[in-house]
């Protein structure tokens, strides 16, 4: 063979290799080029970690720092069926009474099985078994993991090492848990209405979606954005062992804890008024029973219930009317209690005075074709009188002398007819008819209560502001924003509204305001032994589809002590059942005295009667409550 | 010449500096390793170099002596390596292919590249009228040859058996055999190697791994994936030197076998298509080299040399790129690994070392030549002419 031959081969040789180089450059195009996209992304994969950092949902707490609602860390129990193999029965049996699950499901759940994915039939990696399981439940499971056994241990000495491996995967990490946290209200339906309740949404963060805690209902709902925080991200890369890369962190952020809402309610007298309340429940069986106590100097509210209620760890086991908030949704005719409002401002203009006297015509008086009726026949009664006996004939003529454009700018002026301004979703308006769209007997049906329509909390914060020297306040809930460490991190203060009626006129209603609470007035029933009480029952007729039915709302709304107040309570029963007993002077005083009685010595009021000499314990307790 | 000569010492450095960069760079993955890879690489590289101009300056026709005893050196030193203790010639990942002395490690198989490559010249030259017939042109070296392949395979390094193979073949039909007596054995070849891929489930799952990369990520596939995304990652001009991603512990041997995947992401395409054309320049000169070599010894060496060096880089760039299945080949010049280093710089000096004989050559044959034309017009053809006869019988 000569030399030329090889040459040529050699020739042919090299263009082989060549070509061979030159297929190779293309496919280096191909990966590098065309299909750069695509390969990047699934590098990315591989290296890179977005860390969700947890954070707390802020804690609800009362005025003494008690958690009415707060959350706690729980675990959502998963399962890697791939690592559990063939154990999966073993597994089952070890996690069924743990996770309270049966035993045959929970098998099914972990046998291994393939899923459709984009890129082909996968192994399923992942299988949610149960949310929520608390922490301690947890470390249980855990533990029983660890423990698993699934054979006798001379049969797993002699196990070779892959398959060692992989049991020790099951045992470590076939069953992971997510940390989620779940609210949790200590006092089951304490204060459930003020509250509210929680749902859950997803969020997305980076990519990534998050089960969030959100307020649904209440204060979770109305305070969602202070309460809720933020949750942190890290955002790093990490190589083939897992192992973060520091240098490539791109972003780090650390979670934002909620913040403690701190509220007025103090939860021993919310406690005391919903007993109360549930009492007058279970006495009268009305259609609901709401209470009100507040600092009359300050709007603040240290208690505020209605049942039927609903206990917000489970909202979804009540019906939705058990859920509503009737202390600030509901509309009601007011009735009686709404007497002194329209009484204090012609007291306040000088329209009248408490010592003037009205005919109260004997029970019946027709004014603009319609009667007007009294419970009782009185002749001449005062100003004092007619509050004290509640007469409608007697306060629908001092509704007369004031003149419409006054009844309704005094109503207007105490509150009704527009928000009181508290923290809670749902709060209505109620309706005060402006005069021009008056009938010809408004003038003597809205100074008794009727043909207005008005919250109770409304109703409980205009008498307040009688208590208050006439200073309407913005009813308070919150008293102060904290974070976790305690810090303050906004303090409100109490927010007075107006002056809606003079010192003095608002001293002279409270004057026959006590005379309600007196042995011969409507509210015997709440007079207490040590202090001196002024109030307001109010006995409203129901108006169902345009008449009125023999329905009532009976209500009280007093405060004591009458000259200095420190509490004002209102209870407000609607309907009760029992058809011989309605009035408010019977239905909603015993509420009344219990949760005074209770405050009193709980919050240590000075009492302002001198005490009954008969009995040796109390001057002692009076000479202490003065000390302070 | 001058020029051949200028761009394969070029490509040859060019590779080099990147390998070193390159092996630094992969090298800070790893806490434990850090620059001691780098000084390894730099030392072995300063013999390499030496042993380059050392086979530069000598002639290489005093080989064609050399030739049968090195190749029985190579032999001796492969079968030392199944028989030595354990302490010397230690299993590493599951076969036993270095001898370590102290520090050093060395590879006997690839010096048995090189002395197989000398020895094929040698007697390509010796017999160059006889390697058409059967006996001549494909029993007698296909005995050598077998020898230091069985030896090799049974390392066991079917990469590298597989390699050789095709190298000494490619020399073969260089030097003269014929296609028809060449074929048979061959796919003989083939045949066992297939039947002995078939009876290693590993080496099946590889090649098996090799059709469906992505499908088989999770196990034998792995290295081969990340590979892949490493290049794919790159782009155009690579994330940045020392950013490879795929270098922290998705791609075991990114230091040798897998450097181009770690340069690709580095450096990007630019990079890795400027290695291939580097390899293309170094098989061109090779080749240059090896046609106006002044005696058929030295083009048999030199085109061996070159299938030698251009085969390995093929090899290791389409493994990387998943465009073959996974041989562990290392990539001359660039991945980290001293013999071969040392093997590959020396083969390049034997390249210098014949085209500085072709340079004294070529002008003397030129002229010759001539003359010889002028003489007899007909003694060219003639010779061709023998050639044939010589080919047919």
């Amino acid at each position: 063979m000569g030399k030329r031959q090889q040459k040529k081969r050699v020739v042919a040789m090299a263009i082989v290799l060549g070509i061979a180089f030159l297929g190779l450059a293309f496919r280096l195009f191909d990966l590098q080029v065309l299909r750069h996209s695509d390969l990047k992304v699934k590098a990315l994969e591989f290296t890179q970690r977005e860390t969700i950092r947890k954070h707390h949902r802020g804690d609800i707490l009362d005025c003494n720092g008690k958690p009415l609602a707060t959350s706690v860390i729980v675990k959502n129990v998963e399962a890697n069926p791939e690592l559990i193999g063939k154990y999966n029965e073993e597994v089952a049996l070890a996690l069924a009474p743990l996770l309270e699950l049966d035993v045959a499901w929970l098998a099914e759940q972990l046998k291994p099985s393939m899923i459709q994915r984009t890129s082909g039939l996968v192994p399923r990696q992942w299988v949610p078994l149960k949310k929520r399981v608390p922490t301690e439940k947890w470390e249980q499971i855990e533990q029983a993991m660890r423990n698993l056994v699934v054979m006798a241990p001379e049969e797993e000495k002699a196990l070779k090492p892959t398959e060692k491996r992989a049991l020790h995967a099951l045992r470590r990490r076939a069953i992971t848990a997510q940390s989620d946290q779940m609210r949790v209200y200590p006092g089951q339906t304490l204060a459930a209405h003020l509250l509210g309740f929680v749902g859950s949404t997803n969020v997305t963060l980076g990519g990534k979606t998050i089960p969030e805690i959100v307020g649904v209902e209440g204060l979770e709902r109305v305070l969602n954005t202070q309460l809720r925080g933020s949750p942190g991200w890290l955002s790093t890369e990490r190589d083939g062992k897992g192992r973060e890369i520091v240098r490539l962190r791109s972003e780090d952020v650390q979670p934002r804890d909620g913040l403690n809402v701190v509220l007025t309610i103090d939860s021993f007298i919310q406690h005391g008024l919903e007993l109360a309340l549930a009492e007058t429940m279970a006495e009268y069986r009305p259609v609901s029973v709401s209470g009100v106590v507040v600092r009359p100097a300050t709007g603040e509210i240290l208690a505020m219930a209605t049942i039927p209620t609903f206990n917000p760890n489970q909202p979804g086991e009540s019906p939705p009317e058990a859920r509503r908030n009737r202390v600030i949704a509901d509309l009601i005719d007011p009735g009686s209690t709404f007497k002194p409002v329209v009484v204090s401002g012609a007291l306040h203009d000088g329209t009248v005075r408490l010592t003037d006297t009205f005919d109260c015509e004997h029970r019946y008086w027709f004014y603009g074709g319609h009667p007007l009726r009294d419970t009782h026949p009185y002749g001449l009664l005062t100003v004092e009188e007619i509050i004290a006996k509640s007469s409608n004939i007697g306060t629908a003529k001092i509704g007369i002398r004031m003149g419409a454009e006054s009844v309704y700018s005094w109503i207007r002026a105490f509150g009704f007819g527009s928000r009181s301004g508290i923290p809670l979703p749902g709060e209505v308006g109620g309706i005060v008819p402006p005069v021009n769209k008056w009938s010809k007997v408004s003038i003597a049906r809205l100074p008794i209560g009727q043909g207005v329509s008005v919250t109770r909390l409304q109703m409980t914060m205009a008498i307040c502001a009688i208590a208050n020297r006439g200073q309407l306040m913005r009813p308070m809930l919150v008293d102060r924003l904290e974070d976790q460490e305690g810090r303050v991190v906004a303090e409100y203060s109490p927010q007075p509204v107006r002056q809606v009626i003079s010192e003095a006129a608002a001293r002279q209603i409270t004057v026959a305001l006590k005379r309600v609470v007196s042995t011969n007035g409507t509210a015997s029933g709440a007079m207490l032994k040590h202090y001196t009480v002024a109030g307001k029952t109010g006995t409203a007729q129901k108006v169902e589809n345009g008449t009125y039915v023999s329905k009532y709302l009976s209500s009280f709304i007093g405060f004591f002590p009458a000259d200095e107040p420190e509490l004002c309570i209102a209870i407000i029963v609607d309907d009760p059942s029992d058809r011989n007993r309605y009035y408010g002077g019977t239905v909603a005083t015993p509420a009344f005295k219990k949760v005074a009685e209770l405050c009193a010595s709980y919050l240590n009021i000075r009492p302002d009667l001198n005490p009954d000499p008969g009995e040796g314990e109390q001057p002692a307790k009076t000479s202490v409550a003065r000390a302070r | 010449m001058r020029s051949a000569v200028t761009i394969l010492v070029f490509c040859v450095a060019a590779l080099l500096a990147l390998g070193l960069v390159m092996l630094y760079s992969s090298g800070m993955a790893n806490e434990k390793v850090g620059a001691q890879y780098l000084v390894m690489q730099a030392t072995w590289c300063i013999i390499g170099l030496a042993a380059c101009a050392l086979a530069a300056w000598l002639d290489y026709r005093c080989l064609k002596r050399m030739a049968v005893p090195l190749l029985v050196m190579a032999a001796i030193l492969l079968i030392f390596v199944m028989v030595l203790p354990h302490r010397i010639s230690p299993e590493i990942n599951g076969a036993r292919r270095w001898i370590v002395l102290g520090p050093v490690r060395f590879q006997p198989s690839e010096f048995a590249k090189i002395a197989l490559i000398l020895t094929l010249a040698w007697y390509g030259e010796r017999y160059q009228r006889h390697m058409s017939t059967l006996r001549r042109g494909i029993l007698i070296p296909g005995l050598f040859i077998g020898l230091i392949l069985a030896l090799i395979f049974v390392e066991p390094d079917r990469g590298a058996t597989l390699f050789l193979a095709a190298t000494s073949g490619g020399l073969l039909l260089i030097a003269g055999a014929q296609w028809k007596h060449f074929i048979p054995p061959m796919l003989t070849g083939i045949a066992a190697f297939g039947f002995s891929l078939w009876h290693d489930p590993m080496r099946m799952k590889r090649i098996l791994s090799w059709l469906n990369v992505e499908e088989t990520r999770q196990e034998v596939g792995h290295q081969a994936y990340h590979a892949m995304l490493a290049l794919g990652a790159g782009g155009w001009t690579g994330m940045g030197l020392g950013n490879s991603r795929q270098k922290l512990g998705f791609i075991p041997f990114h230091h040798t076998d897998f450097i181009l995947p770690v340069i690709g992401e580095e450096l990007g395409l630019v990079a890795t298509l400027f290695v291939v054309m580097c390899f293309i320049a170094i098989i061109v000169c090779g080749t240059w080299i090896a046609l106006k070599s002044s005696d058929v010894f030295g083009l048999l060496l030199g085109s061996g040399i070159t299938l030698m060096i251009g085969m390995q880089a093929m090899i290791n760039i389409g493994v990387v790129t998943s465009t073959l299945p996974n041989k562990g080949l290392p990539l001359p010049f660039i991945s980290y690994g001293g013999s071969n280093l040392l093997t590959m710089l020396a083969s390049v000096g034997l390249l210098l070392s014949i085209a500085r004989r072709a340079n004294l050559a070529e002008s003397i044959l030129s002229s010759e030549d001539a003359d010889d034309r002028r003489e007899n017009p007909f003694r060219g053809p003639d010779r061709l002419a023998v050639a044939q006869v010589g080919g047919i019988s």
